[in-house]
């Protein structure tokens, strides 16, 4: 009886690790740690927009019991997962200390908050409560996402903590090595916020959604303009901590000339303009404006940047393309218009509507509405139509040529880097997470990635490492490239790759070094052991050898 | 955490403050402006109600008919197809219609122009030019097309009410866009 127990708990005590390990424990890559609280944080939003959705009757009506279903699926989850927390709370640091951990798990703030946004619905299934009451309290469930946000503030602050108030707020909006996690979750906010504005202008324009949400239109329009206010004013504020816009002015007005700069201003000026002078001047144009926040997104998207640059560099011939472009337009227009006008005076009316239609068949577009009758406007549209296949092609194929080119570029500076790091013949946990970082940003796979470091290795004679090695941010290894003895004792491969390494360095030492004081230093017994003597005489033979060769 | 939060905060100069402030009078410029136009919003959402109404008043008008019942106001009630041309039979015009409608005792009077209480409730055309048509009711005239999408155009004062006629309803909107409320027909 008493072994079955025993057994039962050992059990227990597996399975409460393994569930930690799986789900909560943040000190292991590769586990679920990261899934599992994207998706609470999903839960907690989705419950929040359905918050509000409940509140607009043309929607709620007719679905009411969608929200209950996903109400009670919300509930599920949450109650799992304050369960869950509360099962693994011995195997979590924070509280494995206490004399009970899960009443030290219990009264903590955010195992608090979690109750908060659970407890409602069990109090309201067992107690006659206000239904309206219950509701407002599910707005605690926002707080739950505190857990996400209250560990990137801390790291941000102690990133930062000797850091100017303005450099905060550059670092909060910009990538820099003190932004931290906040940043991202900043970013996250921000792209969502683009999101969700973008598609409110979308629905604004189909009538049937506008005419019953018009209001929540409204609302949501604000919110996002002071967001997105807010975002700009930090940016322009933080911008003389780039040292590219030094001077409190001067810097200032460069960085708010930058084309993301005035996309910004852009997102968000129609709301003022709109509400400022709608009586004095017809500004209904400027609401499409809006959907110029679409193009924020430029800014988080390094595909988009790497067009720039390629239009950039490609511009003079890309302008030699155009030219030849604009000529045949051109000449297509007047020769159009020279034999169709006195056919067709209402379609070719004027060379600037001889213009769209040379464009229109030079594209290959060919609307029909404008088409040629005369035997010699329909053989140079037989011309223009062949001739358009070609010239409108040459910028397409000069921009992807290119592009290709930039990603090759782009690849090879990275392969550079990687020599750069691979110096020490190791990579350290920092450095994987720089190279995993900037594959992500090349669209490299993660097998890419692994043959450019195995052919980076090999080339810096690193060879035959193990792939493990390649990983990083694994037990044993320090930044500094040393691996402890443990970690090696049980990778014999490892130890022999780290041997090889110390024994280059020890050649490249005795290399630099003054032989002859380096043979007296040797052989006086005192100041080596007879083992360090033998290897340092091999070494200096060695080398003695090699400068004989060289000679 | 706390101290931390203390931190963010220690140091701070005086061109930080006045980016706080700035910051702050943003917002609640943003905060005035979007309660503005949300008021706004609300108005053109009962004004929308308001219009429901109407349109609803104006499709029983044939059940009314059909049961002989009396229609008030009597300016408002259709002639036939076949007796718009005969000389003993009164046909009433849109003008005297919808002032009946909107005039004092009528069954509208209590609509008004929400979005410009000195404007008009209802008016002909919703113009840019004419700032104080926003927020007021524009019937339109249907003309079926057969071949394509209906024939609009403003309910002008002499138009005769006669049975079958199309009209569409519509508000005139903060940013001087015709926002469909409905359709009826005599």
């Amino acid at each position: 009886m008493s072994l079955q127990s025993l057994s039962l708990g050992s059990l227990n005590l597996r399975i409460r690790k393994r569930v930690f390990n799986l789900f909560f424990n943040h000190r292991i890559k590769k586990n679920y740690c990261n899934q599992f609280e994207h998706f609470i944080t999903y839960m907690i939003v989705l419950n929040m927009a359905g918050l509000v959705l409940e509140h607009i009757p043309v929607i709620y009506e007719t679905r009411e019991h969608l929200f209950h279903i996903f109400d009670v699926f919300s509930l599920v989850v949450f109650s799992v997962e304050y369960a869950l927390r509360l099962y693994v709370a011995p195997e979590d640091p924070a509280f494995s200390s206490a004399k009970y951990p899960r009443l030290a798990y219990c009264k903590s703030p955010f195992a608090l908050i979690d109750l908060a946004s659970i407890l409602p619905f069990y109090l309201g299934a067992f107690f006659d409560a206000d239904l309206r009451v219950l509701r407002a309290l599910r707005l605690l469930r926002l707080f739950k996402l505190f857990r996400a946000l209250a560990p990137a503030v801390n790291e941000f602050l102690e990133l930062n903590k000797d850091k100017s108030y303005r450099y905060k707020i550059y670092a909060l909006v910009n990538e820099t090595p003190t932004s931290g996690n906040l940043h991202h979750i900043f970013d996250m906010f921000i792209v969502t916020w683009v999101i969700l504005s973008v598609l409110a202008v979308i629905f604004e324009s189909v009538h049937s959604i506008n005419y019953y949400l018009h209001s929540e239109f409204i609302i949501l329009d604000g919110i996002a303009v002071a967001i997105f206010s807010t975002e700009y004013l930090m940016r322009i504020y933080s911008s003389p901590e780039d040292p590219k816009y030094k001077g409190w002015l001067l810097g200032r007005l460069r960085s708010a000339s930058r084309p993301t700069s005035i996309i910004d201003l852009l997102a968000i000026l129609p709301f003022y303009l709109e509400a400022v002078l709608h009586h004095l001047f017809d500004l209904r144009f400027l609401r499409v404006f809006r959907l110029m926040r679409l193009l924020k997104l430029a800014r988080y998207s390094g595909a988009t940047q790497s067009l720039f640059i390629v239009i950039k560099r490609e511009w003079p011939v890309m302008k030699a393309a155009v030219f030849i472009m604009l000529l045949l337009v051109m000449l297509a227009a007047c020769l159009g218009y020279l034999f169709e006008h006195e056919a067709q005076p209402d379609k070719f009316e004027n060379i600037p509507q001889a213009i769209y239609w040379s464009v229109v068949t030079l594209a290959s577009v060919g609307y029909g509405d404008i088409s040629p009758i005369t035997p010699a406007g329909r053989a140079i549209t037989i011309v223009l139509a062949l001739l358009g296949i070609g010239i409108f092609a040459i910028p397409a194929a000069i921009l992807s040529s290119a592009l290709s080119d930039q990603l090759r570029i782009e690849r090879e500076s990275m392969m550079t880097e990687l020599y750069t790091m691979l110096e020490d013949g190791v990579i350290s946990a920092d450095e994987q997470e720089l190279i995993e970082a900037e594959a992500k940003r090349l669209h490299l796979s993660q097998g890419e990635l692994t043959r450019l470091l195995e052919k980076a290795k090999v080339e810096m004679g690193v060879d035959h490492a193990h792939e493990k090695d390649a990983k990083g941010g694994k037990p044993g290894k320090a930044n500094t490239g040393e691996m402890s003895l443990e970690f090696l004792s049980k990778h014999p491969e490892l130890a022999a790759e780290q041997l090889k390494i110390t024994i280059s360095k020890l050649q490249q030492i005795v290399s630099v070094s003054d032989r002859q004081e380096l043979s007296k230093f040797v052989e006086n017994p005192d100041n080596v052991t007879a083992l360090q003597s033998s290897l340092l005489k091999l070494l200096l033979q060695h080398d003695g050898d090699k400068s004989k060769n060289k000679v | 955490m706390g101290k931390n939060i203390q931190s963010l905060f220690r140091g701070m100069r005086v061109s930080d403050f006045f980016f706080l402030w700035v910051l702050f009078a943003n917002l609640l410029l943003v905060a005035y402006l979007g309660i503005g136009n949300y008021q706004n919003g609300a108005k053109v959402a009962t004004s929308q109600d308001n219009g429901e109404e109407i349109v609803a008043w104006f499709s029983s008008l044939a059940a009314k008919l059909e049961a002989n019942e009396p229609i008030e106001p009597a300016a408002c009630k259709p002639t036939d197809e076949e007796n718009k041309f005969t000389k003993d039979v009164k046909v009433n015009h849109w003008k005297n219609c919808v002032e009946a409608l909107f005039a004092a005792k009528g069954p509208f009077e209590s609509y008004s122009n929400l979005l410009h209480p000195d404007g008009p409730a209802y008016s002909s055309k919703c113009n840019k030019k004419d700032l104080v048509t926003s927020g007021s009711f524009i019937f339109e005239k249907l003309t079926i097309n057969p071949a394509g999408p209906p024939g609009i155009s403003p309910m002008e004062p002499g138009e005769k009410l006669i049975s079958g006629l199309n009209i569409r309803l519509s508000l005139c909107d903060t940013g001087y866009y015709l926002v469909k409320i409905g359709e009826f027909k005599l």
